[in-house]
C-alpha cells in the first residue's frame, strides 16, 4: 500500500480515461461521418435539382385566326377538334416572329421552321386545350405564355453553350443569340415553374414540359395503401408473436419467416406481385393498388421486427400490475403495453414507410414504370410512382432530363423530410427510458 | 385496430374478384421502341379525343410474354419488340388463347459508336471492331489470346490510346445486332472463322457452330466492357472515361452529339439517310405487335395503330425521323396490311382479325367479352353498407347493455362496450361471409344483389347478437376470442407471403432446371449469357459478388453505425440526440437510385484516381469497393437507428451499477451494456445485411455488370440481384434459360438468405435476456 492520494491518478486510471476519451471521440467521430455523407449528397442532388424549378417561358400575342382553326365557322366542336397540335404550332411560330418583327429585334437569316424550334410542342397542345375548352377565343388576339424548348432552356441552365449548339442539330447559336436579345425586350423570361410539381410525364422530345403531377399522386395513393394496411396487421402481427404466441415450432417457423422477409430483396416482391396480383387476381398492370399491395408485403416484415423489439422494450412490470389489478391479458396489451410501446413502433413504421416510398425495383415488374399522361381516378388506374419517375428520367435520351430526375428526388426527400417531422414530433412526446 | 385489420383482409379478398372497364391502351415492351412509343402516345392523346396511352419499357422478352398471357381487358393489347416475335412467344399465345396477332414494322434503329467529343476521330469497319475486342486473335496463321492494348497497333490510321469499349450487354437486343452486324463480320473478313473451325473437333455442322461461337467472344481483361443499363448509362461511363468507346442507338446519339463523336463504320458515317439507304451497315428493324380482337375491346387501339404508320409520324420528315428513327420505306404496305386486317401466320388456324368497319359484335369479341367486364363497385358498396351497418350495431348493442345494467340489479360480467363489439361482430362476419359467398359464385349480377348477399346475414345475425344480450353473457370472453384469432391472422399473412414467394420462384425455376442442367448452374464458376443458346450460366461469379460487396458494406456501416447509435444513447445530450438521429435516418429513405448516380458520377472516379490507378489495382471507376462503399453509407440508419433503441431500452439500473463500482463510461458500454442489448443490435446487423444483399441500383451503377471471381476490390463485379433485374428486363424469349435463369438465381438467392437467418435466430435466442 503506497500512501498517495486519491486525487492522484495512478497509471492506470489515466490509461482508463485515455481509453474512456478515445472511444466518445470514436463515437463522435462516427456521427459527425454519417453526417459528413448526409450533407455531401444533398449537396449534389440540391446543386443537380435545382434548376427543374426554374424554367424558361416566351410571352407573346397570339392571333386566333378562325380561317385556320375554325374552317366550319359555327365554332362546332367536332370540327375545331380535328385540328392538330401541328396546325398550332405553325400558328404560335408564325406569332412570335411577327412579335420579333414587331419589336425589331434582329433575328438573323431564321426561317420559320427555326423559330418554331424555340418552342416547346408542348406550348401547342396547351394552345389547343384552351381553344377546345373556350372556342370563344378564336378571332381574338390573346398574351400566351409558352414554354420555350429544352436547348433555349439548358442555354439558361449552363447545359447548352454556343459550342455545343453548334453541333446539334436541335438547337443552332442563332437561335441562342435571338434567345439573348429575346431576354432583353422581356419576351423571354425565366421564373419558377409550378408545372414540375403539377404536370403530367412528357415524352422524350420534351424534357421541358416534364412534370411530378402524376407521380406524386400516385406515390401518395400506394403510401395510403400501404399505410392503412401494414400498420395494423404489422403491430397485431407482433403483439400476437411477442405477448401471446406460445414458444413451439409453429410460432419459430412464423418467426423464421418475418426474419427471412425482411431479407428478401425486393425484387423478388416484384415477381410475387406480378404472379399473384396481376397474373392471377387480374388486377390492372400499372394501378397504385397494386404498387401499395406489394410494397405492403415488403414493408410488413421491416415493420414487425422493429415493433417487437419496442414490445420487448415494455418492462414485464407493466403488464404483472395490470394482470395484477384483473385487467384480462388482451386489455393489458391494448391499454397498457402498445401504448407505452408507441414510440417505437412509429420508428419502424418510419424506415418502413420510407423505405416503401423510396423502393424501386419491385414497381419495375408490375408496370408502374411507365408512361401515363392522365392523372388517376382512383386507386385502379395506371400512375407513375416518384422514384420510378426519377428511375425513368433518368434512362432517357435528352440530357434535360437529369436535371428533372434531380429535382424529382428534391421533392421525394422533402416528402420524407415531412414525415419524419411529424413522427419526431410524436415520438419525441411520448419516448420514455425505463 | 384489430377489427379494422380484419375487415381489411376481407377487403384484399374480395377486390381482387373482380376486374376493372379501361379504357386507355397499354403497351409494353423493348426499351428502345419506348421513346418513339411515348412521342406517338403524347401526340396521339392530344390529337385524336382517346385517354393517352400508357407506354412501359421492361424489354422486348418480357413485353411479348405479357402480350401472350391471354386476351381481355386485363391484358396487354401492344408488345413493342426490337426483334421478330420467337416460336415460343407464338406458342404462348396460341397456348394461352390468342389466335391472332398483327406484326407492324414502324422503322429501323442504327446502332452507332461514339468517343468522347474532345477525343480524337475514329474510322472502324467491322474487323477492326473485332479485332480490338475479341478473346482470340489470328497471328501469324494461328489463333493467339488476344493482348493488344491501343487502337493504333491494329491499325495504324486509329488514335493511339488505350482500347476501352463499352457495348451492350447480353440482355439487349441491340447486342443481338452487334454480334451479328459487327463481330460475326468482322471475324469472316480477319479470317479468323475458318481457323476457328479448323480448331474445333466434331462434324461439318458442329464446327462451324463452334466457330461461330469462337467469334462472338469477347476478351475478359476489362477492355470491353459490357454495360446492362441503357445508353445513359454508358454515356455517363464514357464521360467518364476519356479513352473510351461506346455503342448508341442512333437517337440517343443524335440527343446527345454534342458530348459525343460518332465514328464512322467502313467509311459511312451514321444518319436517318445513310441507314435508310442501306449504306451503313449496322442497323434493325423496330416491330410492334397488337391484337386485332382487342380493336373491338379497347377504344381508340386501331386509330393509334393506323396513326402511328401515319406519314406525319413514321414517314419521313415526320414526328419520329425528327427523334432519330429511321423510315421504313414500306411504311405505305404496312398500313394497308393493318387496314386489311392482315394477321400473323400463326402455325394453327389463325383467326381473321376484323376488317375495316367491322360489325360491332363479332367473333372476336364474343371470345373475350366473357373474361368478364364486371367492375369493383359492387363490392365496395356492399362493404361500405356493411361498415355502417357494423357501426349501427356497435351503438344499439352497447346502448342496450348500458340501459340493462342501469335498469337491472344483477351484475353484468362484460362492460357494454364489449357487448356493442360482439353485436357488431356476430353482424360484420356472416355479412363478409355472405359477400364472400356470391364472389365465390362468380361475381355477377348488381350492386343490389351484392348487397342483399352481404346485408341480410349480417342484419340476422345481428339481430341474433342483439337478442343475446344479457348479464350472464361471456361477452368480452368472446370478443377477445375473436380478436386473437384475428391476430393469429394477421401473422400468418407472413407465411402466406413466403409460399406465394416461393411457388412463383419455384414453378419458372423448374422450366430452368429443364432447359438447364442444375450441376452446371449451381457448380460452374463462368457466367456467360448468350443469345443464340450455349450460355454458361454458373452462379459462383454472382454470389462471390454478392457477398463482397455485402462485406465492405457492413465493415462500413458497422462500425459508424454502432459507435454512432452508442455516443448518441450513452454522450449526446438529449437536444443533439433529437437533431442527429433524425438527420441520419434520411439516409434510409434516400432512394437507392440516388446512391446509384453518387457511385457512378462522384464516387466511382474518386476512387480510380486516388487508390486504384496509384496502387496498380485496375482503371474502373464501377468497382466492388464503390458499390461496397455507398452501400454501407446507404445502410448506416439501419444499424444505428435500431441499435440506438435497442441500447435506450437497456434499464438504467445497470448502467448505475456499473458507474457506481468505479467504471468508466466506456467500460460501462462495452461490458454491461452492449452484451445486455446484443441480441437486438444483431438483430439491427442482420436487417443491414439483408439490405446489403437484396440492393439492386447501387451495384447496377456502381458495381457494374461483369461476373467475375477476383479478390481485388477495385476490379468491376456483379450481384445476383443485378442478373435477376437485367436477365427479366431483357430482351431475350421469355421462355429462354436466359431468362428463366432470374428464377432459380432468386429462388437460390431466397434459400440463402433463409438458412442464413434461421442461424441467426438461433444465436439471437440462445442469448436473449429480460430485465426487470
Amino acid at each position: 500500500m503506497s500512501g498517495r492520494s486519491l486525487f492522484a491518478k495512478d497509471a492506470r486510471t489515466a490509461a482508463r480515461n485515455r481509453a474512456e476519451r478515445r472511444f466518445r471521440a470514436f463515437g463522435f467521430s462516427a456521427i459527425l461521418l454519417a453526417l459528413l455523407a448526409l450533407v455531401w449528397l444533398l449537396v449534389s442532388i440540391l446543386t443537380a435539382g435545382a434548376p427543374a424549378f426554374r424554367q424558361t417561358f416566351l410571352t407573346f400575342p397570339v392571333t386566333l385566326e378562325a380561317k385556320l382553326l375554325d374552317k366550319s365557322g359555327i365554332a362546332d366542336p367536332a370540327a375545331l377538334s380535328k385540328v392538330t397540335t401541328t396546325t398550332y404550332g405553325k400558328l404560335l411560330a408564325k406569332a412570335l416572329e411577327a412579335e420579333i418583327a414587331a419589336r425589331g429585334i434582329e433575328a438573323g437569316d431564321m426561317k420559320s421552321k427555326d423559330f418554331a424550334k424555340m418552342l416547346s410542342e408542348e406550348s401547342a397542345a396547351t394552345l389547343r386545350n384552351m381553344v377546345l375548352a373556350d372556342p370563344s377565343l378564336i378571332g381574338q388576339t390573346i398574351t400566351f405564355r409558352a414554354l420555350a424548348s429544352g436547348r433555349i432552356d439548358g442555354y439558361y441552365k449552363g447545359r447548352v453553350t454556343m459550342e455545343s449548339a453548334a453541333l446539334d442539330k436541335n438547337v443552332s447559336p442563332a437561335q441562342l443569340a435571338l434567345a439573348e436579345r429575346l431576354k432583353e425586350a422581356g419576351v423571354l423570361t425565366i421564373t419558377f415553374n409550378p408545372g414540375f410539381l403539377t404536370m403530367p410525364d412528357a415524352s422524350d422530345k420534351r424534357p421541358e414540359a416534364a412534370g411530378l403531377g402524376i407521380a406524386i399522386v400516385g406515390s401518395f395513393l400506394m403510401m395510403a395503401v400501404v399505410l392503412v394496411l401494414s400498420l395494423p396487421i404489422g403491430v397485431a402481427a407482433s403483439v400476437y408473436l411477442e405477448e401471446f404466441a406460445p414458444r413451439n415450432r409453429w410460432t419459430d417457423l412464423i418467426e423464421v419467416n418475418i426474419a427471412n422477409l425482411a431479407a428478401v430483396p425486393s425484387i423478388v416482391y416484384g415477381i410475387l406481385g406480378l404472379a399473384i396480383f396481376i397474373n392471377f387476381a387480374g388486377l390492372p398492370q400499372s394501378a397504385p393498388i397494386v404498387g401499395g399491395l406489394v410494397l405492403t408485403l415488403m414493408t410488413l416484415p421491416r415493420i414487425i421486427i422493429p415493433t417487437r423489439a419496442a414490445l420487448k422494450a415494455v418492462p414485464p412490470s407493466i403488464r404483472d400490475a395490470a394482470l395484477g389489478v384483473g385487467a384480462s391479458k388482451l386489455q393489458t396489451v391494448f391499454h397498457h403495453v402498445l401504448p407505452l410501446a408507441m414510440p417505437g413502433i412509429l420508428t419502424g413504421m418510419i424506415i418502413g414507410l420510407a423505405q416503401a416510398l423510396g423502393e424501386t425495383a419491385p414497381l419495375l415488374l408490375i408496370g408502374m414504370v411507365a408512361f401515363v399522361r392522365d392523372f388517376p381516378g382512383g386507386f385502379f388506374d395506371p400512375a407513375a410512382a416518384l422514384p420510378v419517375q426519377v428511375y425513368n428520367w433518368t434512362t432517357r435520351g435528352d440530357p434535360g432530363f437529369v436535371e428533372r430526375a434531380s429535382g424529382a428526388i428534391i421533392v421525394l426527400l422533402a416528402f420524407l423530410i415531412l414525415m419524419n417531422a411529424v413522427a419526431i414530433f410524436l415520438r419525441r412526446k411520448f419516448e420514455r427510458r425505463w | 385496430m384489430t377489427l379494422r385489420c380484419l375487415a381489411l383482409i376481407a377487403a384484399a379478398l374480395l377486390l381482387p374478384g373482380a376486374t376493372f372497364a379501361r379504357d386507355q391502351i397499354q403497351i409494353a415492351g423493348s426499351s428502345t421502341v419506348l421513346p418513339y412509343a411515348t412521342i406517338v402516345a403524347e401526340a396521339f392523346g392530344e390529337n385524336r379525343g382517346f385517354p393517352t396511352p400508357v407506354v412501359e419499357g421492361g424489354g422486348s422478352g418480357a413485353g411479348r410474354k405479357k402480350l401472350c398471357e391471354g386476351q381481355g381487358e386485363a391484358t396487354l393489347d401492344i408488345a413493342n419488340s426490337s426483334s421478330p416475335i420467337k416460336p415460343s412467344d407464338i406458342e404462348l399465345c396460341r397456348a394461352n388463347g390468342v389466335t391472332a396477332l398483327m406484326e407492324v414494322r414502324i422503322g429501323y434503329d442504327g446502332i452507332v459508336f461514339a468517343s468522347r467529343r474532345e477525343g480524337p476521330e475514329f474510322a472502324l469497319t467491322p474487323e477492326l471492331i473485332w479485332r480490338a475486342l475479341a478473346a482470340q486473335v489470328p497471328q501469324g496463321g494461328a489463333l493467339v489470346a488476344n493482348r493488344v492494348s491501343r487502337w493504333s497497333e491494329i491499325d495504324p490510321g486509329l488514335p493511339d490510346q488505350p482500347i476501352t469499349a463499352f457495348i451492350p450487354g447480353t440482355k439487349h437486343g441491340s447486342r443481338e445486332v452487334f454480334d451479328q452486324k459487327v463481330l460475326e463480320t468482322g471475324c469472316a473478313a480477319a479470317g479468323a472463322e475458318a481457323l476457328f473451325a479448323a480448331a474445333a473437333t466434331g462434324s461439318e455442322d458442329e464446327k462451324e457452330q463452334a466457330a461461330q461461337k469462337a467469334c462472338l467472344m469477347l476478351r475478359a481483361d476489362g477492355r470491353s466492357v459490357d454495360i446492362d443499363g441503357d445508353y445513359a448509362e454508358t454515356l455517363a461511363r464514357v464521360a467518364a472515361n476519356p479513352d473510351a468507346l461506346g455503342v448508341f442507338g442512333l437517337s440517343f446519339y443524335e440527343n446527345n452529339a454534342d458530348k459525343l463523336r460518332v465514328a464512322t463504320v467502313g467509311g459511312i458515317a451514321p444518319t436517318v439517310e445513310t441507314i435508310a439507304k442501306g449504306e451503313y451497315p449496322v442497323s434493325r428493324p423496330l416491330f410492334f405487335y397488337v391484337k386485332p380482337a382487342h380493336f373491338d375491346l379497347v377504344p381508340g387501339l386501331r386509330d393509334y395503330v393506323l396513326y402511328f404508320l401515319s406519314d406525319e409520324i413514321a414517314g419521313p420528315g415526320g414526328l419520329l425521323s425528327g427523334y432519330g428513327l429511321v423510315p421504313d420505306p414500306e411504311l405505305a404496305a404496312s398500313r394497308a396490311a393493318v387496314e386489311a386486317g392482315q394477321v400473323l401466320d400463326m402455325g394453327g388456324e389463325a383467326a381473321q382479325a376484323p376488317a375495316a368497319a367491322p360489325e360491332p359484335a363479332n367473333a372476336a369479341s364474343e371470345a373475350t367479352g366473357s373474361a368478364g367486364t364486371t367492375d369493383g363497385r359492387p363490392v365496395l358498396i356492399a362493404l361500405l353498407a356493411l361498415a355502417a351497418l357494423g357501426l349501427a350495431a356497435f351503438l344499439f348493442g352497447r346502448q342496450r347493455a348500458a340501459r340493462l345494467r342501469a335498469a337491472g340489479t344483477a351484475i353484468f360480467h362484460s362492460v357494454p362496450a364489449y357487448h356493442g363489439a360482439l353485436v357488431l361482430l356476430s353482424t360484420v362476419l356472416p355479412g363478409a361471409l355472405g359477400l364472400l359467398a356470391w364472389g365465390g359464385a362468380g361475381p355477377h349480377g348488381s350492386p343490389a344483389l351484392a348487397a342483399t348477399a352481404t346485408l341480410l346475414p349480417g342484419l340476422a345475425g345481428g339481430a341474433y347478437g342483439y337478442g343475446r344480450i344479457s348479464p350472464d353473457l361471456r361477452a368480452r370472453t368472446a370478443v377477445e376470442r375473436v380478436v386473437m384469432a384475428a391476430l393469429i391472422g394477421c401473422s400468418l399473412i407472413a407465411v402466406l407471403t413466403t409460399a406465394g414467394i416461393f411457388a412463383s420462384l419455384v414453378v419458372e425455376a423448374g422450366h430452368f432446371f429443364r432447359l438447364y442442367p442444375a450441376a452446371d448452374f449451381f457448380f460452374s464458376t463462368t457466367w456467360n449469357p448468350q443469345f443464340r443458346g450455349g450460355s454458361s450460366l454458373g452462379i459462383w461469379p454472382l454470389i462471390w459478388g454478392t457477398f463482397y460487396v455485402s462485406l465492405i458494406a457492413l465493415l462500413v456501416a458497422v462500425p459508424v453505425g454502432l459507435m454512432s447509435a452508442i455516443y448518441l444513447a450513452e454522450y449526446a445530450s438529449k437536444r443533439t440526440r433529437a437533431w442527429v438521429k433524425p438527420a441520419i435516418e434520411i439516409l434510409a429513405g434516400i432512394p437507392t437510385i440516388v446512391y446509384g448516380l453518387f457511385a457512378l458520377i462522384t464516387v466511382g472516379p474518386l476512387l480510380r484516381d486516388w487508390f486504384a490507378q496509384p496502387l496498380g489495382l485496375g482503371s474502373s471507376s464501377s468497382s466492388v469497393m464503390t458499390a461496397g462503399l455507398v452501400m454501407g453509407i446507404m445502410v448506416i440508419p439501419f444499424v444505428s437507428s435500431l441499435s440506438d433503441d435497442i441500447i435506450n431500452a437497456v434499464p438504467q439500473s445497470l448502467r448505475d451499477g456499473s458507474l457506481g463500482l468505479g467504471a468508466t463510461r466506456s467500460e460501462t458500454v462495452r461490458q454491461v451494456v452492449l452484451p445486455a442489448a446484443l441480441p437486438g443490435i444483431v438483430g439491427a446487423i442482420l436487417l443491414a445485411a439483408s439490405r446489403a444483399i437484396g440492393e439492386t441500383m447501387i451495384v447496377v451503377m456502381g458495381a457494374g455488370a461483369a461476373a467475375k471471381l477476383s479478390l481485388n476490390p477495385f476490379e468491376a463485379m456483379t450481384t445476383v440481384t443485378v442478373k435477376i433485374v437485367s436477365q427479366l428486363t431483357g430482351d431475350t424469349e421469355f421462355a429462354s434459360p436466359e431468362t428463366l435463369v432470374a428464377f432459380a438465381l432468386g429462388l437460390t438467392l431466397f434459400l440463402v438468405t433463409l438458412g442464413l437467418n434461421v442461424l441467426a435466430l438461433v444465436i439471437v435466442r440462445k442469448y436473449r435476456e429480460q430485465y426487470e
